[in-house]
């Protein structure tokens, strides 16, 4: 008999919790149980008391003859099949949180031979597969600005055009502060398969947290947007960031959604200090806070069958890395042609560049160029080389938190260690998960 | 110097009482997910939590493969 290897232990009441997450199993156990796991795995053979054990053998806890665990092996090459185009860095909001303090020297709308390119290299790139092609425009600005208009029209033919050239199925998606004009969105809902919108709950809140970038109030106009896509039955997600203002306000901030949409769940992420930050002086909600919100808006949400998703507490999966720059290579392209890994090294500005921008368009060649050594090392920070993580039960459910964090905070992509306070909320959350399974709660 | 959290077996102890040794296993539960070096930020992703109207389908597939 022997213990599976990544196996953890968390209180729990009087008894204690284990989570085996290569295994997909979860127990509740008294203290002597652990005594006597422990006496196993020192190799006593533990005689009659085995069957005691017999329902940690189901779920894999326990295990006959286990199979090595499998490292992770980062690929080499570098074929992305989805791209997301940042089209420009104009904003007309100018958000109290923004990471990319759009509004602020905002540059010009990318060159559609840029998206072009883009293009063709991903769809180089799905031939002969079954992936479908995927386009995304995300902000860094606000994508669907009039000014962008052009551009990310022009591109969404051609990209449809190339698809029905190769036989395949286009997939479109977006993100928006649903601040535009009725014709884009009308536009939008026919184009694209989907759209996620950044909203920060009732009026109150959003018209605070989300000003226009002259000050003005928000929440209507994208209320429309809402009411819009909810009339046209269109496929897409709502997300609020939550600030330590707003964070007592979490259980009213998913009522509201509950309200006034019929997406199946909805995202609630805490912020972290970053760019705008430094100058309106937004911070982070407590840990505690957030989590006991977080807990009680999820009760709210389970009433009317929602879901509500916190990015550090995800167990459907378990993850090696925690994002696409450090698996496959998240292919993002800035409006100067610049490839960045990371969303929020999208600026000149950014000391992070020489980590996180991991390619150019050559406007010669009219190709993009990718800088593989960067690619490389992004792609070998996975959760078998974070010292820090390697004793935590959430490390498959983390993999060691956001990378640009991470360098931003300690200098360091290897080293998550100042980042306890997220740390502490993940650990919470996947514990009440873990609880919940344990209870029979599939949600 | 921050701790490295530690949850693991070796790491639990447990006074010894053999008088009243009487391990129970209460309940288990296996919660069907996969490993999978995850694409969780594709630029509608992850950290930003943006990616909601992806998730279900992308959830919907990992369940598929789980059956």
């Amino acid at each position: 008999m022997h213990l599976t290897k990544e196996l953890f232990v968390i209180p729990y009441e009087e008894n204690f919790i284990l989570y085996a997450p290569l295994k997909g199993a979860v127990a509740e156990v008294n203290g002597e149980t652990i005594r006597l796991l422990n006496r196993l795995r020192q190799g006593e053979n533990v005689g009659e008391l085995e069957k005691r054990l017999s329902q940690l053998k189901k779920v894999g806890i326990i295990t006959d003859g286990e199979t090595p665990v499998e490292s992770y092996v980062p690929k080499t090459d570098f074929s992305p099949t989805s791209v997301t185009l940042i089209p420009g860095l104009s904003c007309n909001f100018k958000c109290v949180y923004c990471y990319s303090s759009a509004g602020e020297n905002d540059g010009k709308t990318m060159d559609f031979g840029v998206a072009k390119s883009a293009i063709d290299f991903i769809m180089k790139n799905t031939r002969d597969t079954e992936i479908k092609p995927e386009l995304v425009f995300h902000g860094g600005g606000e994508p669907f600005l009039n000014q962008n208009m052009i551009l990310v029209r022009r591109t969404v033919e051609y990209f449809k055009r190339q698809t029905e050239l190769h036989g395949l199925t286009p997939k479109i998606a977006g993100t928006t502060n649903g601040f535009m004009s009725r014709e884009t969105l009308e536009w939008i809902v026919s184009n694209f398969d989907s759209l996620t919108i950044s909203l920060d709950g009732p009026e109150d809140i959003q018209n605070k947290q989300r000003p226009t970038i002259n000050g003005g109030k928000s929440f209507h106009r994208v209320m429309e947007t809402v009411n819009h896509l909810e009339s046209t039955h269109f496929k897409y997600g709502l997300r609020a960031s939550i600030t330590k203002n707003s964070v007592s306000k979490i259980p009213e901030i998913v009522e509201f959604f509950c309200s006034i949409s019929s997406a199946e769940s909805f995202a609630l992420e805490p912020i972290f200090e970053c760019g705008r930050c430094a100058t309106t002086n937004e911070k982070t909600p407590d840990s505690k806070d957030y989590i006991n919100y977080l807990i009680k808006s999820r009760e709210i949400a389970k009433k009317t069958d929602r879901v509500i998703h916190y990015s550090g507490s995800i167990i459907e999966g378990i993850y090696d890395c925690f994002c696409s720059s450090l698996d496959t290579g998240f292919f993002c392209v800035l409006p100067d042609g610049d490839v960045t890994s990371c969303l929020e090294v999208c600026r000149e500005s950014d000391p992070r560049r020489d980590v996180f921008i991991t390619g150019k368009y050559d406007f010669d060649s009219k190709e993009f160029v990718f800088y593989m050594d960067r690619i490389q090392k992004l792609r070998s920070r996975n959760i078998d080389n974070i010292d820090y993580c390697k004793d935590c039960y959430a490390k498959y459910n983390c993999a060691g938190d956001c990378p640009s964090k991470c360098l931003s905070q300690s200098g360091s992509l290897f080293d998550p260690s100042f980042n306890t306070d997220r740390c502490e909320m993940t650990r919470k959350i996947i514990k009440e998960v873990l609880v919940g399974k344990l209870k029979g709660d599939n949600k | 110097m921050v701790q490295t959290p530690n949850f693991r077996l070796k790491n639990v102890l447990i006074p010894n009482n053999e008088e009243s040794f009487d391990p129970v296993v209460e309940r288990t539960a296996k919660i069907g997910h996969i490993r999978k070096p995850y694409q969780r930020c594709e630029g509608n992703g992850h950290c930003y939590g943006c990616d909601v109207a992806e998730l279900k389908t992308m959830q919907e597939d990992i369940h598929a493969k789980v059956a």
